[in-house]
């Protein structure tokens, strides 16, 4: 496999990997990026009145509710400081919005069902605990989905 | 996930109140049956669907949830239409007197009203849910807490748990909807459930020694109600 650096002033910075094929090689590389490239694994979260750091990779999701920012885990919520739209920033891709008020790790979710109304809702490994997916944001969180397990 | 064995909670503080609504609609319908006249246009149906809203709205005000007695009345309003109509001197031709869907939004609109006019009770935090949407309870504060859930699905976890010093109550008020309710394994929980047509999910607790624990009043007509311990 060649490597080839393009060093241009003022165009953006990206990774383009080029190949025929999804080989195993491809997916190797892609975790290498991904990781050299990957966000703070912690967020900030109050429980029992003492602040803890979170892997976000034990985070289901995050939702707003009376003007509070909770992450749930498994078996458990804790209020954050942050914004949503901070929390946005930071996140991984497999996080992403599920609705006005509330971001999803879609990486925890099962199985989606669909409601003749047109809202969703997600059921996670490990945890009865279940989100809804209003109808504006279904089609982002399985986009996000099939880009980040198709690999 | 292992499976879960749950615990059908039929035992009831109203099945003498529900056995006497049902014998009372048994006793009409036999009567209807026999050619006894109850008035115009009283059916089978109309009898026991109204047997059904009566027992809800008894039931409402009994509990003294007075804001609550709307609905019922609508729905008793929209069963017994006709006949209503009939007796007002309208022709048979000419018998409906509103338009059911205005019947159910005002109904609606009253309820909301009410709720917001009619104080709470002191020293009780209360949470009304008309759709879909998640409550955060904190354990430093569940001396007394109500959910009132209408026709919504409901979602409602603890927070600062550790916080929780025991003694707690959670009344859970649910029409027509679904509430699940996450509470700790480690709490030992104790419920009393007056059902109403519902279904209330309580799984079973092991024997065990518990360091705190929760009670839960949970009222439910016509609805889903769950305990899941996390």
């Amino acid at each position: 496999m060649k490597l080839k650096i393009e060093i241009e002033p003022g165009i953006p910075e990206e990774v383009i990997l080029r190949a025929p094929d999804v080989t195993d090689n491809v997916r190797r590389i892609r975790r290498a990026i991904e990781q050299a490239l990957e966000k703070p694994g912690e967020i900030a979260a109050r429980r029992d009145g003492a602040e803890i750091f979170l892997p976000y990779r034990e985070i289901y999701y995050f939702e707003v509710v009376d003007d509070r920012v909770y992450a749930n885990t498994a078996d458990d919520a804790y209020v954050c400081p942050m914004r949503l739209g901070e929390l946005g920033e930071l996140l991984p891709r497999t996080f992403t919005r599920a609705s006005k008020s509330s971001i999803v790790n879609t990486s925890k979710i099962r199985s989606i069902t669909r409601s003749p109304t047109g809202v969703s809702e997600a059921f996670f490994s490990g945890t009865d605990k279940t989100i809804f997916i209003s109808r504006m944001y279904y089609k982002v969180v399985r986009e996000v989905i099939e880009e980040t397990r198709l690999l | 996930m292992a499976d879960k064995k749950y615990k059908w909670n039929w035992k009831s503080k109203n099945s003498i109140f529900w056995g006497i609504v049902l014998i009372g609609a048994a006793v009409m319908l036999i009567l209807q049956g026999v050619g006894v006249k109850l008035g115009y246009g009283i059916s089978a149906w109309r009898i026991i669907l109204g047997a059904l809203c009566l027992a809800w709205l008894i039931d409402r005000i009994i509990e003294k949830h007075f804001t609550e007695v709307i609905f019922p009345l609508a729905f008793i309003f929209m069963i017994f239409e006709s006949p209503i109509a009939y007796a007002l001197g309208r022709s048979e031709g000419d018998l409906d007197l509103i338009n059911n869907w205005i019947v159910l939004l005002a109904a609606l609109l009253l309820t909301i009203g009410l709720k917001a006019i009619v104080p709470e009770k002191e020293g009780r935090r209360s949470f009304d849910r008309l759709s879909s949407s998640s409550i955060y309870l904190d354990g430093a504060d569940l001396s007394s807490v109500s959910i009132h859930d209408h026709m919504g699905s409901v979602q409602a976890f603890i927070t600062n748990r550790q916080m929780y010093q025991g003694g707690g109550i959670i009344n859970i008020h649910d029409n027509m909807g679904t509430v699940k309710l996450h509470i700790p394994r480690e709490w030992n929980v104790t419920v009393n459930t007056y059902d109403n047509m519902g279904r209330v999910y309580v799984p079973d607790q092991p024997d065990r020694v518990y360091d705190r624990t929760l009670a839960l009043e949970i009222h439910d007509n016509m609805g889903t109600v769950e305990v899941i311990f996390d």
